[in-house]
Order: structure tokens, then C-alpha cells, then sequence
């Protein structure tokens, strides 16, 4: 054998995993929705308790001269609060019916996709077994196989 | 500079959202308050939209209420008019809750609710008065979106969405770095001035590629970049070429970080969102394809005319780019001219500076009378949104 291929790589006895299409599918999808979030971690004001409502600060009062038109409480909390999914489900779009949000998005593109490798990201030519993904060349195969994602 | 009363017209850029820091806690620092913070790492981002649309009012109110207060502008609501941009095919029920909010509890004398396009394409026309048509370019943090205008009407039909966006690639930039170097995931204000000091668009992706594989001096896309530690180093910055050290390894304490690929690989996702996964067209190839849905008489029209605004287009290297893919898939015997303003960000607050100058703007507004009396239909029917 190759030295760089050390047999420990492999889980001893059981056969290799190969994840099938789905479940590529799904990885690829987490992957790309954990693109769209705003942030990584979690707020850092998250297990504070809230600050107690506080009385208004005198100067406030005094400096408007009109009263602030009070808000409607809670009902109106509820209606501003919807995340952007449901917004979207709201609307109840489909393609077919004109120009709206749905057929505005862009159509897959004609040109053929290019593939990077995972590791170093210049451009590659060998995929992953098990997984999928890919690599230009064996140092980085061997970097991929060490530093895998088991998770679905 | 233009004076109005005692007020000169400029434009600021403020962040709209808030931010926590891991270092200040207990407090909540709004749009610009960033700059007060003297420890931005790890800092956390809280926006009131999500995918482009507004949909947490909870903070864009206090935003609003900070810009508009005291501290900042000390709005006058009564004497006020506001020309506000919304997204393209922004929901009803955004729309609705916005005329209530500006109308019923800022109680603004008037406003004016339009796409960021639609300015950028009045102030095309303003220094291009002959031209009848123009195809404005957004690419922004959310999306991209590419919109024909014609004399001042956008077509629906040929609108098209790219879900890229500044976030996506900083986002795709902090995962690579942190696979590849140093865990930067939470450092979102630090990669993003990365990205924007030292990413740029290829005019050549195979060849930048091959010269990024080289080693030593023959590399000239390779950059160290020193990443700021908020105590010594403010804000980080790239070695110039004589300091760096080719081979081996810095002695100096400053965490550095060694970009080669990432330099043009990651602005390239905005032509070709394939290469990440993403099954939607590039910019360049979605312009060609919007334009071709339109009338044949009027394409010529919109080839010479293509604009680019927002901030993703200020990658160095991005207008000479989309020109050659753009002009690669047209028709010889078109013309084809890409325009990149000098500052593609404040392009379409100067057009809505121009139209709030204009005659017929009070003809475009919808008044707090009007409101209180028509209510939601008066905005459907003045508002093209």
C-alpha cells in the first residue's frame, strides 16, 4: 500500500457508507440555506433575562410636544412579527399566474456547472466516493478523508 | 454643495439593523452606533429583513426611531415628505403595514413608496435624455435583480432575481476561511472588510487560477491580509508585497491570513452561482436573457443602456467583466455599453433627490389626508411597487 493511505482511515470491519443521492441533495441544501443566515452563532443577549420595563425617562415626556399615537398592544405585535416564509406562503403565488415573486427568480443556467475541489478550491477533476465531493489531486483526498462530515 | 434652508443635501450611508456585541453586553447599539464600539469582534447582526424583505418591524421601528429622534435627524413629521425603497414584488401585507406605520404613528405629511430601480433609472435618464430605455442592475446584500425600465415604467414580465447577494458571499468567504486557516465563522463585520478590501472579479478565471497555484514571487494574485486585533491593529489591512514573507513562516504576533483562490473565486459566484450549487443564472447571462424576452424592436435599446448599482458592483474588475460576458453572447450587430457610476451605491438616492425636485412630484405622493381618507387603495393605485 501507499503509505499515505493508512488502513485507520477506514472504520475498522463495516463497510464503507456511501451516501446516496438524497441524502447529498439534503447536505447540499443545509449547506446552502446555512448561507443565508445573518449570523453563526447564537445573540449574545439570548439567556439574559429582559431588562424590567422601565419608567419612561422624565426628559422624554417633557421634550415631545404630541403624544406618539399609542400602538394597538399585542395584536399588532403578532401581525409584524411573521418570519419570511410565512409572509410568502401568504401570498399564495404561482408561476403561472403573471409576473410576481415566483417567476422572477432566475432559470437554471445553460452553461455546464464547474466543480472546485472542497479543500483547496482550485478547479477539480475527482469526486469523492462516499460523499461526493470533490478534489484535485491525492493531498487533498487525504485531507477530506481526515477532516469528513458524517452527518447526513 | 446644494443648500435647502439651512440644511446642505448629502447623502449618508447608516446601517439599517442593530448590533450585539459579545464584549458590551447589556447593550444594543443601532445603525451607526457601530462606530462606538471599539471591540466588533464576533459581533452579532440583527436585521429587520430576511431574504431582502421586511419582515421584523419590531427593529426596523427602532432604527427608525433612533434616524428619525433626537440623536440623529430630530424629524419634523408634521412638515415632513419621505421617499422610502422597497423591494421588487414586495407583499401586500408589507406594503399595508408599512402605510400604517408611516402614516398612522410617524404621521408623515407625505410619502412616496417606490423600487430603489426606479430612482436609479430617473437619474439615468437625467443624464441620458435621449435614450428611451435602460436596464438597471441591483445587486445588493439580499439578491440581485435585474429590471428593464422603459420611459420610466419597469417591465414586469422580464424581471429577474439572482439569490446572491453580499451576504452570500461573505457568508461563503467566512466558511472557506475557516476550513482552510483560522475559525473566523462569528467574525462577520471583519471577513465582510475582507472581502472588500481584497477580493476582485477575474477577467480571466482559468488563467487567475493557474498563476494562483504558483509558488513564491511568480504568484501575483496571492495577498496576506492582517486581521485586526482591536487593542494595537484598528483595522486590518494587506501587507504590501515587500514585507511578506513568501516562505515560512511570519515572526511577527499578527494573525495573518493567506488568500489566493478565494480573491476572485468568491466574487465569481455572482456569474456563475453554479459553482457553489446554486441553479440559477449569473448576472451577465441573466441580462442577455431578460432582455431577449422583450419586444425585438426594443433590445438594441436596452444593450446600450445597462447600469450597474450596488455595492457588489464595486469589486474591481466587475463592469469590464459583465461588458465582455455580455457583449460574448450578443448579437454583433448590437451595441452594447455598461455604465458604472461613480458611486453605484448612492446612485438611486440621487435619483430620488432629483425627483423630490421635480414639478410633478406632488402628483406622485400620496398625502396623510389622502390617506386617512382612501386608505391602502390610494397607495395600490399611485405606487408602482
Amino acid at each position: 500500500f501507499s503509505p499515505r493511505f493508512s488502513p485507520a482511515r477506514v472504520p475498522e470491519g463495516g463497510p464503507r457508507r456511501v451516501l446516496d443521492a438524497p441524502a447529498r441533495q439534503r447536505r447540499l441544501h443545509r449547506q446552502l440555506e446555512a448561507l443565508e443566515n445573518d449570523n453563526f452563532g447564537d445573540d449574545p443577549q439570548a439567556g439574559l433575562p429582559r431588562p424590567g420595563k422601565r419608567l419612561p425617562n422624565f426628559s422624554d415626556t417633557a421634550e415631545t410636544g404630541k403624544k406618539k399615537k399609542k400602538t394597538r398592544g399585542d395584536h399588532f405585535k403578532l401581525r409584524f412579527r411573521k418570519n419570511f416564509q410565512a409572509l410568502l406562503e401568504e401570498q399564495n403565488l404561482s408561476a403561472a399566474e403573471g409576473p410576481n415573486y415566483v417567476s422572477a427568480g432566475a432559470a437554471p443556467s445553460r452553461l455546464p456547472q464547474r466543480h472546485f475541489c472542497a479543500v483547496c478550491g482550485f478547479p477539480s477533476g475527482y469526486t469523492c466516493v462516499t460523499c461526493g465531493a470533490r478534489y484535485c489531486c491525492t493531498r487533498c483526498l487525504g485531507t477530506h478523508q481526515d477532516t469528513r462530515y458524517w452527518g447526513a | 454643495p446644494y443648500l435647502i434652508g439651512n440644511f446642505p443635501i448629502f447623502s449618508s450611508v447608516i446601517p439599517n439593523c442593530q448590533f450585539r456585541s459579545k464584549t458590551a453586553r447589556l447593550k444594543t447599539f443601532t445603525a451607526n452606533q457601530l462606530d462606538e464600539i471599539k471591540d466588533p469582534s464576533g459581533l452579532f447582526y440583527i436585521l429587520p429583513f430576511q431574504k431582502g424583505y421586511l419582515v421584523n418591524w419590531d427593529v426596523q421601528r427602532q432604527v427608525w426611531d433612533y434616524l428619525f429622534g433626537k440623536e440623529m435627524y430630530q424629524v419634523d413629521f408634521v412638515d415632513t415628505n419621505i421617499i422610502i425603497t422597497e423591494p421588487y414584488f414586495n407583499f401586500t401585507s408589507i406594503q399595508e403595514s408599512m402605510n400604517e406605520i408611516l402614516f398612522e404613528e410617524y404621521q408623515f405629511q407625505a410619502v412616496l413608496r417606490v423600487n430603489a430601480g426606479a430612482l436609479s433609472a430617473h437619474r439615468y435618464f437625467r443624464d441620458n435624455p435621449s435614450e428611451l430605455c435602460c436596464i438597471i442592475v441591483d445587486s445588493g446584500y439580499s439578491f440581485t435583480h435585474i429590471v428593464p425600465y422603459c420611459r420610466s415604467k419597469k417591465k414586469k414580465e422580464a424581471i429577474i432575481r439572482i439569490n446572491v447577494g453580499g451576504k452570500l458571499l461573505t457568508n461563503h468567504l467566512k466558511e472557506i476561511i475557516s476550513y482552510r486557516q483560522l475559525h473566523v465563522m462569528d467574525e462577520t463585520h471583519v471577513i465582510n472588510q475582507v472581502k472588500e478590501d481584497v477580493c476582485y472579479v477575474s477577467q480571466d478565471f482559468y488563467k487567475d487560477m493557474d498563476i494562483a497555484k504558483l509558488k513564491g514571487e511568480e504568484n501575483t494574485v496571492m495577498v496576506d491580509y492582517v486581521l485586526p486585533d482591536f487593542s494595537t491593529i484598528k483595522k486590518g489591512f494587506c501587507k504590501p508585497r515587500e514585507e511578506m514573507v513568501l516562505s515560512g513562516k511570519y515572526k511577527t504576533g499578527e494573525q495573518i491570513l493567506r488568500l489566493t483562490n478565494e480573491r476572485f473565486a468568491v466574487p465569481e459566484i455572482l456569474f456563475h452561482p453554479s459553482d457553489i450549487g446554486i441553479q440559477e443564472m449569473g448576472i451577465p447571462e441573466a441580462i442577455v436573457y431578460s432582455i431577449q424576452n422583450l419586444p425585438e424592436e426594443m433590445q438594441p435599446h436596452f444593450f446600450k443602456n445597462i447600469v450597474l448599482t450596488g455595492g457588489n458592483t464595486l469589486f474591481p474588475g466587475f463592469r469590464d467583466r459583465v461588458y465582455s460576458e455580455v457583449r460574448c453572447l450578443t448579437p454583433t450587430d448590437y451595441d452594447v455599453s455598461v455604465v458604472l457610476p461613480e458611486n453605484p451605491i448612492t446612485y438611486s438616492w440621487e435619483g430620488g433627490k432629483l425627483i423630490s425636485e421635480n414639478d410633478d412630484f406632488e402628483d406622485m405622493i400620496v398625502t396623510r389626508e389622502d390617506y386617512e381618507e382612501h386608505g391602502h387603495n390610494i397607495c395600490e393605485e399611485k405606487f408602482d411597487i
